[in-house]
C-alpha cells in the first residue's frame, strides 16, 4: 500500500511536472492556446527551423561542440602528462575547486578578468603591451563565445580528468601498455591506439551528457554571449519577454524542440550504455 | 490521462479575461480609497538598472509610503516587455489576482497592454495630485500617439540625450553628417544599445531624416516607416564597421554602456534623462568633464508613467502610492540632481506659489543643457509600432 | 619538473576567481587602468554585515530555500527510488527521471510557469522551492536507486524473519549504511538549489531574492562590486563542503 502511496509520489513529483509543461508548451505552439491564438497553425514551428532561430541552433551546437571538444582535450592531454602526479591526494583535492563555483559567478568573473576594461587588459597596459583599452582583444561577447567556451572548459574539464583518472585505473591501462610494450609497440602508438580509444569509447556517454548540458547552458551565455545569435535558453527567454508578442509562441516552439532534443539524447545513451561508473 | 488533464486546463484558458471589475473602486470617493489603502502590502515592478533611482525609491519613497499611509511597497525588477508577458500569463492562466499592483511604463508597453486590456482605469481623474497636471499638453496626456484616457499617470518628463567626454572631444557632431564623419575618424569608440535608450536614439535619428517630422505623428503608417528606415539603417550600415566591436556586437543594457563610458572604452554614452549626466558625475560614476547635449537634429522628448494592472489585488493602495508619487513634495525630491534629476510633469502655473520658487530654485543642471533650450530641438514620439518594428529590424538589418 | 610547474600554474587559475571575487569585493572607483591605484574600502562588507542589509537577507533567504529543498528531496527520493526500486521491473520509470535533470532549469520554469499562475505559486518562496524539488526530486531518485540493491533487499528481509517491523528495519538494516549517501545527497541537492539562477528568477518574477539573482541584479546595475561581493557569499558553503569531504561535491551521474 505505502508503495503505491510512494509510486505515485514519484509520478507526481518527477513524470508529471514535465509531461504536464509539455504539453502546454506544445499547444501554446501549435496555437492552440494563449491569450493571442488563433486557432491550430505549424507557423510557428516552421519558423523554429529559419532565421534568426535557426541561426542560433546552430550556434549553440558550435558552442556546445567546441566546449566539449577542448574540455576533453585537455583533460586526455593533462592526463597522459601528469597522471602519476594527479594522483596525490592535495593535486586531487585541487581538481575539485571549480565544483564549488555557481556558473552565474564565474560567468561574472571571466567577463571581469577578460573584458576590454578587465583585469587581463589593465594588466597588459601595465606591461606596455597596449596603451589603450580598444586594442585589447574581444575575447567576451565575441562571435566566437571565447568566453562562454572558456567558462565552460574551466567548470568542467577537472570533472572529466577525474573520471579519466578513475577510468584509467579501471580499465588497467597501464597494464595494457606494459604488455604492448613487450609485444613491441612504440610508446606514441601505447598512447593514440589502444588506451586513448579505449578511454573515449567510457567516456562518450558523459561527454555526450556534457553536450547536452553545453548546449543548455543558460546564465553563462547570457553574462558573456554576444548580441546575436543568442544561445538557445537565452534566446527562448529573450522572445518570451520582448516587444512582439508574436515571437511568445515560437519561444515555445523552441522550448519543446530543445527538451526533446534532451530526451531523445538521454534516452539513446541510456539504453546502449548501460556500463555502472562510480566515482 | 496526464495529458488529457493538461489538454482540458490548457484550453479552456485560452480566451481573454478581465475579470478584475473596476467600477467599484473608481466608484469610491478618495477618502474611501485612503482608507482601504492603509495596512496593505503592495509590489511595484519597474525598472532597476540605475542604483540612484534604485535609491530614490528605496530610500526616499519606500518609508514615506510607510509612514504617511502604512502601506509596505515592495520593488521588484521588471521592464517594458517583461511586464507585458508577466500580466499576458498570468490572465492566461486565468488567474484572478495579479502578482503585481503598480508598474512604470512607458509608450510600447501601454500599446501592448492597452492591446490585451490589461490595465485599470480610467483612474487618474480621482487622484488628487493631478490637478497641478497639465493633461492638455501633447507631451503628457500623449504617450506614443496615444491618448492616455486615464489608464496611466505620468511620472516623469525627460528628452533624450548625448554624453561626451569634453576631455576626449572639443566639440561634438551636432547633424547626422558630422556625427557619420565623427565616428568614421574614431572608430571603435561609438556604439548603439539594443535597448529602450538605443530604439530612442535611433528613432531621433529616423524623425530628422524626415523632411517633415509631423509625418510620424498619429497612427502607425507602414509607408512611413519603411521609407525612412531604409535610411536610417543605409546611414548605420555605412557607419557600423567603425562602430565598437566593429559593429559585430552591441552591449545590451544602458548600464553596460555606461560603464564603458565610464571606462573611456566608448567616447559617447546616451539617456533618455538629459540631466543624468549631472546625477551620475556627483554620485562619482561619470567622469567630471562628461557633458550631455542635444544635437542640433533633435531627439525625442518623452514622458514615463505609472499604471495599474486590471487584475491588482490593491488598486486602491496603488493609487494611494501614485499620489504621493505625482505630489509636490516628491516631484521636487525627484528632480534634484543629485537624487534623479528627472523632469517634473507639474504645471508650474498650477502649483502654490511657494512650491513654484522652490522648483524654480532647485541647483542648476551645470553639466546638462538648460531644459528650455534643448525643448525646441524636442519630437513627439511616433506611434508604438515604430518602436516594435526598429527593434526588430536592427536585429535583422544591423545586428546580424 | 613539468608537472610542478604545471600544477601550479593550474592551482593559480582555479584559485584566481575566488581572488578576483575578493579583490573587487573590497574595491571601489575602479576605472581603468587602475590594478592597485583605485580606492580600496571595507564599506561593501560592513554594509552587508550592518543588520538588515538587503544582502544579508538574501544570504539568509538563500539558505533557507536550499536546506528546505535539500532536505525534502533527500528525504523523498530516498523513500521513493525504494519503492521504484522494489516495485517496479522495467528500467524505463528510471529513465524519466533523467529528463527533469537534463533539461535547463530555466526552460522547464518556462513551460511550467502556466501551471504556477493557475495556483498562485509565482512570485512565492513556496513556488520556487516546488520547482527546484522537481529537478532535486528526481535526481534524488536516481541517486539513491543503486542503494537498494540485492544486499540491501537481503538485509531487509533478515530483519523481517526476525519479526521486526519497518521501523526497526529502517533503524537497523537500512540507516547504517545509508548515513554517508544521504549526507553526499543532502549537500548535492542542496548545492543544485543554491547555484540554481534561472528559474528562481522566472518563477520567483524577481520577488524572490536570493543570492544568484541579487548576483544578476548588481551585474545589470554594473555594480562589479556588490556581484563580487554576493558572488563570494555564494561560493562558501561549496568551499565548507570541499574542506569537510569532497565527495559532496561530485555528481555521481550515471548508474543504472
Amino acid at each position: 500500500m505505502t508503495k503505491k502511496i510512494l509510486i505515485s509520489l514519484f509520478v507526481i513529483g518527477s513524470v508529471l511536472p514535465l509531461s504536464a509543461s509539455l504539453t502546454y508548451a506544445l499547444l501554446y505552439s501549435l496555437g492552440l492556446t494563449g491569450l493571442l491564438s488563433d486557432g491550430l497553425t505549424l507557423a510557428n514551428w516552421i519558423q523554429i527551423f529559419t532565421g534568426e532561430f535557426f541561426q542560433s541552433m546552430i550556434y549553440s551546437v558550435w558552442i556546445a561542440f567546441s566546449s566539449a571538444f577542448f574540455t576533453i582535450t585537455l583533460a586526455m592531454t593533462l592526463l597522459f602528462i601528469a597522471r602519476k602526479y594527479l594522483n596525490r591526494p592535495n593535486v586531487y583535492r585541487s581538481l575539485f575547486l571549480p565544483l564549488t563555483i555557481p556558473p552565474i559567478v564565474l560567468a561574472f568573473v571571466i567577463f571581469q578578468l577578460y573584458s576590454g576594461g578587465g583585469i587581463l587588459s589593465r594588466v597588459a597596459w601595465h606591461l606596455g603591451l597596449i596603451s589603450d583599452l580598444n586594442q585589447f582583444p574581444a575575447l567576451v561577447q565575441d562571435p566566437y563565445g571565447i568566453g562562454i567556451i572558456l567558462a565552460h572548459i574551466f567548470l568542467v574539464f577537472p570533472f572529466f580528468l577525474l573520471v579519466l583518472l578513475n577510468l584509467f585505473e579501471n580499465e588497467k591501462l597501464d597494464e595494457l601498455a606494459a604488455v604492448a610494450s613487450t609485444l613491441g609497440a612504440d610508446p606514441k602508438d601505447i598512447i593514440f591506439r589502444i588506451q586513448v580509444p579505449i578511454l573515449l569509447k567510457g567516456i562518450f556517454p558523459l561527454l555526450a551528457l556534457y553536450f547536452i548540458f553545453f548546449l543548455g547552458a543558460f546564465e553563462i551565455p547570457l553574462v558573456l554571449g554576444q548580441s546575436s545569435p543568442h544561445m538557445i535558453t537565452v534566446l527562448i527567454i529573450e522572445k518570451l519577454q520582448r516587444f512582439n508578442l508574436a515571437d511568445i509562441p515560437v519561444a515555445y516552439a523552441m522550448a519543446v524542440w530543445y527538451s526533446v532534443i534532451c530526451i531523445a539524447t538521454i534516452s539513446y545513451l541510456f539504453t546502449h550504455f548501460k556500463k555502472r561508473y562510480s566515482l | 490521462m496526464i495529458v488529457i488533464v493538461a489538454l482540458i486546463s490548457a484550453c479552456s484558458d485560452g480566451e481573454r479575461h478581465n475579470t478584475g471589475d473596476d467600477s467599484p473602486v473608481l466608484n469610491k470617493s478618495w477618502q474611501e480609497i485612503l482608507n482601504e489603502a492603509g495596512g496593505t502590502k503592495i509590489t511595484m515592478m519597474m525598472w532597476m538598472g540605475d542604483p540612484l533611482i534604485n535609491n530614490y525609491m528605496n530610500g526616499y519613497v519606500v518609508p514615506n509610503i510607510k509612514e504617511q499611509f502604512d502601506i509596505d511597497l515592495e520593488i521588484v525588477s521588471g521592464q517594458g516587455a517583461q511586464i507585458v508577458s508577466t500580466l499576458m500569463s498570468e490572465l492566461e492562466s486565468g488567474r484572478n489576482s495579479s502578482q503585481i499592483d503598480l508598474i512604470w511604463l512607458n509608450g510600447e508597453t501601454f500599446f501592448q497592454l492597452r492591446m490585451i486590456d490589461a490595465l485599470f482605469g480610467p483612474f487618474t481623474e480621482k487622484l488628487p495630485n493631478i490637478q497641478y497636471v497639465d493633461m492638455d499638453n501633447p507631451f503628457i496626456g500623449i504617450d506614443f500617439q496615444q491618448p492616455v484616457n486615464g489608464y496611466e499617470a505620468p511620472w516623469g518628463n525627460v528628452q533624450l540625450a548625448f554624453i561626451y567626454n569634453t576631455g576626449q572631444i572639443d566639440s561634438p557632431p551636432q547633424s547626422l553628417d558630422e556625427l557619420k564623419e565623427w565616428v568614421r575618424e574614431n572608430p571603435g569608440r561609438f556604439t548603439i544599445p539594443t535597448e529602450f535608450t538605443g530604439m530612442t536614439v535611433l528613432k531621433s535619428m529616423m524623425i530628422s531624416m524626415a523632411e517633415d517630422p509631423d509625418l510620424f505623428k498619429g497612427e502607425f503608417n507602414a509607408e512611413v516607416y519603411n521609407q525612412y528606415s531604409s535610411r536610417l539603417w543605409n546611414y548605420i550600415n555605412e557607419i557600423k564597421p567603425f562602430f565598437w566591436r566593429e559593429g559585430e556586437t552591441f552591449p545590451n543594457s544602458i548600464s553596460q554602456m555606461h560603464q564603458f563610458f565610464a571606462n573611456g572604452e566608448l567616447n559617447f554614452t546616451f539617456s533618455n534623462n538629459d540631466s543624468e549626466v549631472d546625477n551620475k558625475i556627483l554620485q562619482g560614476l561619470f567622469p567630471e568633464n562628461s557633458r550631455a547635449y542635444v544635437p542640433d537634429f533633435g531627439t525625442i522628448r518623452n514622458t514615463h508613467y505609472l499604471g495599474i494592472p486590471t487584475l491588482a489585488s490593491d488598486k486602491e493602495a496603488a493609487m494611494a502610492v501614485i499620489n504621493f508619487l505625482l505630489s509636490p513634495e516628491a516631484q521636487f525630491e525627484k528632480m534634484k540632481p543629485e537624487v534623479w534629476g528627472d523632469g517634473t510633469i507639474l504645471d508650474m502655473s498650477k502649483l502654490p506659489e511657494n512650491w513654484q520658487k522652490k522648483f524654480s530654485d532647485i541647483p542648476g543642471r551645470t553639466n546638462s543643457p538648460p531644459r528650455e533650450q534643448i525643448r525646441e530641438k524636442a519630437f513627439m514620439e511616433p506611434a508604438p509600432e515604430y518602436m516594435i518594428r526598429i527593434f526588430e529590424d536592427f536585429r535583422t538589418n544591423v545586428v546580424n | 619538473m613539468i608537472n610542478r610547474s604545471l600544477f601550479i600554474f593550474i592551482l593559480l587559475c582555479f584559485i584566481i576567481p575566488f581572488a578576483v571575487l575578493l579583490y573587487l569585493s573590497v574595491s571601489s572607483e575602479w576605472y581603468y587602468p587602475s590594478l592597485a591605484d583605485h580606492q580600496f574600502t571595507a564599506e561593501h562588507w560592513r554594509w552587508f554585515l550592518s543588520g538588515g542589509s538587503t544582502l544579508m537577507q538574501s544570504a539568509v533567504l538563500s539558505i533557507l530555500l536550499s536546506v528546505s529543498v535539500g532536505f525534502v528531496s533527500t528525504v523523498c527520493g530516498f523513500f521513493v527510488s525504494r519503492a521504484v526500486a522494489y516495485q517496479t521491473k522495467s528500467k524505463w520509470w528510471l529513465l524519466t527521471a533523467y529528463f527533469p535533470y537534463v533539461i535547463a532549469p530555466v526552460v522547464f520554469a518556462v513551460m511550467l510557469n502556466f501551471y504556477f499562475l493557475r495556483f498562485n505559486l509565482t512570485g512565492t518562496i513556496y513556488g520556487v522551492i516546488i520547482a527546484q524539488f522537481f529537478i532535486t526530486f528526481p535526481y534524488a531518485v536516481l541517486f539513491f536507486f543503486g542503494f537498494w540493491n540485492s544486499k540491501i533487499r537481503n538485509l531487509e528481509n533478515l530483519v523481517a524473519t526476525m519479526g521486526g517491523d519497518f521501523k526497526v528495519t529502517l533503524k537497523e538494516a537500512i540507516l547504517p549504511s545509508a548515513k554517508g549517501l544521504l549526507a553526499v545527497c543532502f549537500f548535492q541537492t542542496y548545492l543544485i538549489s543554491w547555484f540554481e539562477y534561472g528559474l528562481t528568477q522566472f518563477i520567483g518574477v524577481g520577488k524572490v531574492q536570493t543570492l544568484t539573482v541579487m548576483v544578476y541584479r548588481y551585474i545589470s546595475e554594473a555594480n562589479p562590486y556588490l556581484a563580487a561581493l554576493a558572488g563570494f557569499l555564494l561560493v562558501i558553503p561549496p568551499l565548507i563542503l570541499l574542506i569537510s569531504n569532497r565527495r559532496f561535491l561530485l555528481h555521481k551521474v550515471w548508474s543504472t
